[in-house]
């Protein structure tokens, strides 16, 4: 799995298992990744800091790294299971996993856990702001950023696997079938009606992929 | 004007895109166009989408998951 992650076109990550690779708006070029332990599964940047998640799936343990501006890297975070992802904003930032497991940064180098008890898995994340942020996997849960988290109901059976938006009245969610739109009041249908993988987007437009079947 | 920037890095799996192809829509507003032909250089095989990202100014990015035996 490889993710992508930036501030503009001239600021761009792509990260993969053992490769991080930057795009500074005319090439491409390797990211130096110190000896972490783990895979790595999943970053985030404000342009500043690149933050990312290590995990050893197999000891079930996690660790979440930083990256400075001036390229030094150190440990931020640790956590018993597998973290998946790291996301949200500078204000709101969450590294979540397998078995519920999430974790809020409150300041540098401290991540509190407010891991849900249930057994599913999120990897993705979406910050409209410090009280108002969505995480999405195997269902769609959400926060006011005060540590708990409530299940969203979508118009559909199927599970949220990923979530995505641009303000707190125009997020998107979507599943293995659709995609769906929530302009603060209600959760409706987008027209989109195949499965919906890495989702993404700016001001004006928003980006959806799959895969189909020939 | 829209660019489009492709990244690949190797990434083990043991799943197979065989039979698949990518399909990519954009939803501007209520209206949504669909690409089924992605650029690729000659010769290489299609991958699965494994990330997207939109910058502020239009230019879009995709990454591959060049899938292999792993």
């Amino acid at each position: 799995m490889v993710e992508l992650v930036g501030t503009n076109s001239g600021d761009v990550y792509a990260i993969g298992r053992d490769a991080i690779a930057h795009w500074d708006g005319k090439t491409w070029s390797d990211v130096e990744i110190p000896d972490v332990k783990g895979d790595v599964f999943g970053g985030w940047t404000d342009g500043k800091q690149l933050i990312i998640v290590t995990n050893d799936w197999d000891k079930s343990t996690s660790w979440i790294y930083r990256r400075d501006e001036k390229g030094a890297w150190s440990l931020d975070g640790r956590s018993k299971g597998v973290l998946l992802n790291v996301g949200g904003s500078s204000d709101a930032l969450y590294a979540i996993g397998n078995q519920g497991l999430i974790l809020h940064r409150i300041k540098s180098g401290a991540w509190r856990d407010e891991t849900v008890q249930h057994a599913d898995q999120y990897s993705q994340i979406y910050a409209a702001s410090v009280d108002d942020i969505y995480i999405a996997g195997s269902s769609l849960l959400h926060s006011r950023g005060d540590g708990k988290w409530s299940d969203v109901k979508l118009p559909t059976t199927e599970s949220a696997t990923t979530v995505w938006g641009r303000s707190s009245n125009d997020v998107f969610a979507g599943t293995m079938g659709e995609l769906f739109h929530f302009d603060g009041h209600a959760w409706s249908k987008t027209g989109w009606t195949r499965d919906v993988g890495p989702l993404a987007g700016n001001a004006k437009m928003v980006l959806v992929t799959n895969l189909r079947d020939e | 004007m829209q660019k489009l920037v492709i990244a690949i890095l190797l990434v083990a799996a043991t799943a197979s895109a065989d039979n698949k192809h990518n399909q990519v829509g954009q939803l501007q507003g209520t209206t949504w166009t669909k690409t089924d032909k992605l650029p690729r250089a000659k010769g290489r095989p299609e991958a699965t989408l494994g990330g997207a990202y939109v910058a502020p100014d239009g230019t879009q990015f995709l990454a591959e998951d060049r899938l292999h035996e792993g």
